[in-house]
């Protein structure tokens, strides 16, 4: 399989920050493990199909020092993932979008429900907003996410909470904002909290989601 | 313990609270935000004694600021501005005695942030650090008529300086050097500034074909992003850390301080660099901070300046 990888490219983004493009998630994750383990002192944030490398000022060596590292191993595929942690988000599926969405994927809103509290998704990047975090389904999907777009315009405020899907990804809003994804629920959770000196957001990078029905109130 | 009452603010006009922002937290969707000018920020916290990056200032944008000091102390005015000590006109770019019940009014008028900063000024923090990031929300205030500062007055500090050549070396704020992206041909022409903000400054150019729907990917301060519009952004301190516009460059960080100096309505050009005259800038402007924070010492019994 050694002839199947390919060094991913690694290009700049300003003088202190170089972008590492790659194939997959998978390949993804690895490469994050690899780089953080031998350029520690370098801030690494991941993209959907990237990794972009941060230090903290100007740097000519950073896009070699990057590329040593790729070139030196390639992809270990044999890298053991560590255990990811898994959070568990209870959601009210009432969104507003629920109907569209089930038109959209021709299915009903019943199926869409059971779909996305049965699908396993993966923190792919934060951003957008603090505590925002871009989900990807991984493993088996029953519903094909990817077909659905965003919403033609956005919200200007979309309520804090909002689970949403789109364009083959799923969120919850941390906080009310502006947003274009479909809103099938809303969860209690709080996803940032600024006085959590420790761990401000729920989600980090890695992390895989399981959502579900909320009990309802008895 | 809370602090005393170091000073009561009289009068603010477009003000926050900010400092060197919160670096270590993009992994978690946390903009850096903080201090807009860098260099003009550290020199203010420089000039009254504090620890730079991790000090307080009041980032006044546009308007008047007027204080009230309720304690003596020293306070420090660098950036674009007239400084008015009880009347009496003072200099910016020096560590100033204040004693209590004297006013203050720093009046801006310039290009670019003011900054304030009160030695013994105390500022909680929120994640780290005291900066307002105006997009998101998170930490900081806006200064407003009535707000108070608490702390310990520190009247021992005085400093000053002369503003370092070095610093003057920049080309002007209409012209600003990038890292480009692919290709350069968007760099060649002019573009105006349509409306400037902490988290991002719009410019005016040609309608251009970009593509509209881009994964979003992750990005950084500096970034100029091109959208279907017509429009290139500048993104601030406070602007996103993920973005679904082409990225055709990026600013090199010697040249970020002069976007926060560019005013509505200037035509500005973009100069394609590499990265190794990127960092050699970066250095000397690094070498003229140097000397400023060496004569920005405690220096005890010198005189009040005026």
């Amino acid at each position: 399989m050694l002839g199947d990888l390919v060094t991913p490219t690694v290009e700049w983004l300003g003088d202190r920050a170089v972008l590492v493009c790659v194939a997959d998630p998978q390949e993804r994750e690895g490469l994050h493990r690899m780089l953080a383990e031998a350029l520690p002192a370098l801030l690494i944030r991941r993209g959907l199909r990237e990794l972009l490398v941060e230090s903290e000022t100007p740097s000519p060596a950073l896009r070699s020092d990057v590329e040593r590292v790729l070139e030196a191993d390639l992809v270990p595929q044999d890298v053991a993932s560590p255990t990811s942690r898994v959070v568990h988000l209870p959601v009210h599926y009432d969104g507003t979008d629920l109907p569209l969405v089930a038109d959209l994927l021709r299915c009903s809103t019943q199926d869409v429900v059971r779909a996305h509290g049965e699908q396993a998704w993966r923190v792919a990047m934060m951003g957008f907003a603090p505590g925002f975090g871009y989900l990807e389904p991984v493993g088996a999907s029953t519903l094909d996410w990817g077909s659905l777009p965003r919403r033609e315009s956005p919200r200007p405020r979309v309520p804090r909470g909002s689970v949403a899907i789109a364009a083959g990804m799923s969120a919850v809003y941390p906080q009310e904002m502006p947003g274009g994804w479909h809103l099938i629920g809303v969860t209690a959770v709080t996803m940032f909290d600024v006085l959590d000196e420790d761990r401000p957001a729920v989600l980090s990078p890695g992390d895989v989601v399981r959502f579900g029905p909320a009990q309802e109130p008895s | 313990m809370t602090p005393p009452v170091l000073c009561v603010i009289d009068e603010a006009g477009l003000a926050t609270v900010q400092d060197g922002g919160r670096p270590s937290l993009a992994g978690l969707g946390v903009p850096r935000s903080g201090a807009w000018h860098r260099s003009r920020y550290r020199t203010a916290a420089a000039l009254v004694g504090a620890d730079h990056d991790q000090s307080a200032a009041v980032e006044l944008l546009a308007g008047r600021l007027a204080l009230t000091l309720r304690q003596a102390t020293a306070l420090a005015v660098v950036g674009p501005a007239d400084v008015r000590v009880h009347g009496e006109e003072l200099p910016t770019d020096t560590a100033l005695h204040v004693s209590a019940g004297q006013h203050v009014t720093v009046v801006h008028g310039g290009a670019g942030p003011v900054y304030v900063t009160v030695a013994g000024w105390q500022e909680p923090r929120t994640l780290g650090s005291c900066s307002t990031d105006t997009f998101s929300g998170i930490g900081g205030r806006v200064i407003g008529h009535g707000d108070v500062l608490l702390g310990w007055g520190d009247s021992g500090q005085v400093g000053s300086f002369a503003r370092p050549a070095a610093a003057t070396t920049s080309p002007s704020a209409s012209t600003l050097r990038v890292i480009a992206s692919g290709d350069a041909d968007w760099c060649t022409q002019e573009w105006a500034v349509a409306a400037t903000a902490r988290s991002g400054t719009r410019l005016a150019g040609p309608v251009r074909e970009v593509s509209s729907a881009l994964p979003s990917r992750p990005t950084i301060v500096g970034a100029v992003q091109l959208t279907p519009a017509g429009e290139a952004i500048i993104l601030g301190p406070d602007g996103g850390l993920t973005g679904g516009y082409a990225t055709c460059g990026v600013l090199i960080t010697a040249d970020l301080d002069l976007v926060s100096e560019l005013a509505v309505g200037v035509s500005i050009r973009f100069v394609p660099v590499d990265v190794a005259e990127a960092s050699r800038a970066f250095e000397a402007q690094g070498s003229a901070e140097g000397r400023l924070v060496v004569r920005a010492g405690r220096l005890g019994q010198e005189p009040a300046p005026g």
